[in-house]
């Protein structure tokens, strides 16, 4: 039992230590590259606007970060409610700066609040919209932003000729009461409905490929204990479960309290790389890393039962805790439409309810796969041996798989080596055997591996990606020159303005549009580009269509009210439009799309 | 330590570093790519339509300012300079104003530039963002070799042991 504590207790110190090493090994090599826009704020970071309505006048406050200024010339303020007039500012005195060209300028460092008489106010209305211009400088980096522009609207009561009251709001600040005003019928559900509606969600998620890696890295921790009983084997899978639940509460009550959106954070790298390195650590403990040193006691381990179980059950939970990041990542989409009541309540237990349920709902069928292992594993002998490190092979696919979404990752070499090492293995454990008929299963399975990973192997020089199809890379190089693939000729656009203009012309030649929502940071709608957007019968398919691209990549006021505008959660959406400029409502996806599923829908939405 | 122990720990060390390069690489090739910069339609001072790639040199810097932007304005008469003196060797740089021509025709004649300037105005915007540099900050520079591949990058003003290793093609190394 020693050896088996230690081993856990060597796990979670070296995954403590590999962290470490990564992060280091990530930071130096962030340094070398020398990316000096970490240290640089977004520009709606260094310059915060605001507005207010006193009496007769205008007060304009521009809060500046730390570090960075704001020329006096440059300040503009634009009425854009009809009838609103604005005289001119008055400006406090500034810093004076030497220009190379223009000489002396006059600048803000902190805050500058100036003030614009109001010369006359529109007729009718309680709503003033202004046009706030300015534009600054970073000073110690030596950088300067692009002119800003900021609309803000403050609303007001009428003026009789005493006072005007005023409150203010930015456009900045996204107001996610009106924006789900036209939802308010589902908003009329009770907190328990949610709950069982994302429960039963959890359970239909658990039979798609987002939860099923989840499997092999259960499967891994249990074969990873020596003998493990049927409700050991049960037990651990519900820590498991419980650290996806963790995961997923916090993350609900995130959304809940501040309305972000988590799928940028749950495709970043950065989780991508620990949780890899995590499933490395638990394959390379499944093949015998850990438990060689000490191999006489081995035998005698059956000793202290409950120290040993309990760090396992750490060891789970754990693994769970962050995996349920990766799991996440494949059902945000979901996740944020379910989200999308909490958030727009911004009530943070609501979105941790939600979360959990929905997450209880996907472990189920892993608490059952759970007990299910501890009737199936074999017990003793060489076999478990072998066994456990087959299931290492597999926590090394998953981290293959997980660690592919990254589009630098030369995945299909990975697979390659994987199955020819896994290939091997399997033929030399086939010769150990003495039963003839398990012997040439096997040797079959071990040839077959080696095959695949051949084809891998040959499919990955060619460029290919796909595991599934490993050869795809070359038939298309084989083919005429014409077979090139190209992309979709999207018309790209980021704001509401561009996308309605766009919209309106496509109805106006009499086609059909697909409004395409995409971000760099949204692995699956790179995925999407880099597979279905290439094919050549999507192209076929969408030769009539006008193809709207709408990037969100940048989270502003603009990508905001584009999403508000299409009443879309987030990136990947894929809309489709009727030729008279209606919505197919009941087409609209969330998330990656398949060749096949897509072209369904496009059929669908042709007819 | 046993041996097995270092054979770990060294595994271990491979392991974060390949992750550390992986997850690197991946940032630094996704901020490096250049494909759109090359290939974009820009407009001169006198309005024909031309492309950066069209303009490349054995090494070219391109160097994203405008007239507003102070520190742009400061380094530019030192790449006027360099530029007299490493022309001869192949040595390019281009201008991509993010600004309109009334603006800066004036302080282009007071620096007396003559390496090519191209005008953009918010497409050079969305240029810079596709060329790695997030912020839409200036003054913002590339290096790019003959064939149009980044080999570095640089926001904020370049200084002239900096410059002078760029037109050699060469990384600068002090700061980094």
């Amino acid at each position: 039992m020693k050896t088996n504590r230690q081993s856990i207790l060597r796990l979670i110190f070296t995954s403590f230590l590999l962290n470490a090493l990564l992060f280091l090994c990530f930071e130096a090599q962030a340094q070398f590259w020398k990316k000096q826009t970490d240290t640089l704020l977004p520009d709606n970071e260094a310059f915060i606007e605001s507005a207010s309505v006193n009496k007769n006048s205008l007060t304009v406050i521009w809060d500046i970060a730390d570090d960075y200024y704001m020329y006096r010339d440059q300040f503009r303020v634009v009425p854009i409610t009809p009838g609103l007039t604005v005289g001119s500012a008055s400006y406090p005195e500034g810093v004076v700066e030497n220009d190379p060209e223009f000489g002396e300028v006059m600048v803000y460092f902190n805050r500058i609040q100036y003030t614009v008489p109001i010369t006359r106010f529109p007729n009718s209305g309680d709503v003033l919209e202004f046009e706030l211009k300015g534009q600054g400088c970073n000073k110690p980096v030596g950088v300067c932003y692009a002119p800003q522009t900021r609309l803000v609207s403050t609303s007001y009561t009428k003026p009789a000729d005493s006072e005007l009251a005023v409150s203010t709001q930015t456009d900045s600040v996204p107001n996610i009461n009106t924006t789900t005003l036209n939802n308010s019928s589902k908003l009329e559900k009770s907190f328990w409905g949610y709950v069982i509606t994302a429960f039963g969600a959890g359970i239909l998620l658990s039979f798609t490929p987002c939860v099923l890696p989840m499997i092999p890295i259960l499967a891994g921790i249990i074969a990873g204990q020596k003998n493990p009983t049927k409700l050991q084997s049960g037990w651990l899978a519900i820590c498991y479960v419980i650290g996806t639940v963790v995961t997923y509460a916090c993350a609900g009550w995130v959304a809940g309290a501040s309305g972000v959106q988590l799928q940028a954070h749950f495709q970043s790298p950065w989780v991508i790389g620990v949780i890899c390195t995590f499933l490395i650590i638990l394959a390379i403990s499944l093949f015998g890393a850990f438990k060689i040193q000490l191999p006489s006691h081995i035998q005698t381990k059956l000793g202290n039962a409950s120290v040993n179980s309990r760090s396992a059950s750490f060891s789970s939970f754990g693994l769970g805790l962050i995996s349920a990041l990766v799991v996440g990542a494949c059902v945000s989409p979901i996740l944020i439409l379910t989200l999308g009541a909490a958030i727009s309540k911004g009530d943070p237990v609501l979105g941790a309810a939600i979360m959990s349920a929905m997450a209880l709902g996907m472990g189920s069928l892993l608490i059952l796969f759970g007990f299910g292992a501890g009737w199936l594993l074999p017990r003793t002998g060489a076999w478990m041996n072998h066994i456990q490190v087959l299931f290492g092979f597999m926590v090394i696919g998953v981290a293959i798989y997980i660690a592919s979404a990254l589009p630098t990752v030369p995945a299909l070499y990975l697979w390659a080596a994987l199955l020819l090492w896994a290939g091997s293995y399997l033929l030399r454990f086939a010769g150990e055997l003495s039963v003839d008929l398990m012997a040439s299963f096997l040797r079959g399975a071990g040839f077959a591996a080696l095959l695949w990973g051949g084809m891998a192997l040959v499919g990955a020089t060619g460029g290919g990606t796909e595991i599934l199809n490993p050869l795809s890379s070359l038939q298309l190089s084989s083919g005429s020159a014409g077979t090139q693939k190209t992309k979709l000729p999207f018309d790209v656009v980021t704001t509401e303005e561009q996308a309605k203009a766009l919209l309106s012309k496509a109805r106006n030649s009499g086609k059909p549009t697909l409004v395409d929502f995409y971000a760099d940071w949204c692995l699956d709608c790179v995925r999407m580009d880099k597979t279905t957007f290439l094919e050549p019968s999507v192209h076929q398919a969408l030769t009539d269509w006008a193809l709207i691209k709408v990037d969100v990549t940048n989270t502003n006021e603009n990508s905001e009210a584009v999403k508000r505008y299409f009443d879309v959660f987030g990136p990947p959406a894929t809309l489709f439009f009727k030729a008279d400029g209606t919505e197919h409502q009941n087409l609209r996806q969330y998330g990656y799309l398949k060749k096949a599923d897509f072209l369904t829908l496009v059929n669908q939405a042709s007819q | 330590m046993s041996n097995q122990n270092k054979i770990l720990l060294a595994a271990v060390a491979l392991a974060a570093f390949l992750i550390g390069a992986a997850i690197n690489s991946a940032r630094v090739t996704e901020i490096s790519n250049a494909s759109e910069l090359l290939s974009a339609e820009l407009l001169t001072g006198t309005g024909e339509e031309q492309t950066t790639r069209q303009n490349l040199g054995k090494f070219t810097l391109i160097n994203f300012w405008a007239s507003w932007c102070s520190p742009c304005r400061r380094e530019m008469p030192l790449f006027q300079a360099v530029y007299e003196r490493e022309k001869s060797n192949g040595f390019q740089i281009i201008g991509i104003a993010i600004d309109d021509v009334e603006k800066t025709q004036p302080l282009l004649d007071s620096m007396a530039i003559s390496y090519p300037i191209l005008y953009a105005e918010q497409t050079g915007m969305t240029l810079m963002e596709l060329s790695g540099n997030e912020l839409g900050a200036m003054p913002y520079s590339l290096l790019l070799d003959e064939k149009g591949n980044v080999i570095d990058q640089k926001l904020g003003e370049i200084h002239e042991a900096q410059l002078t290793a760029w037109s050699q093609g060469r990384v600068y190394e002090a700061e980094k």
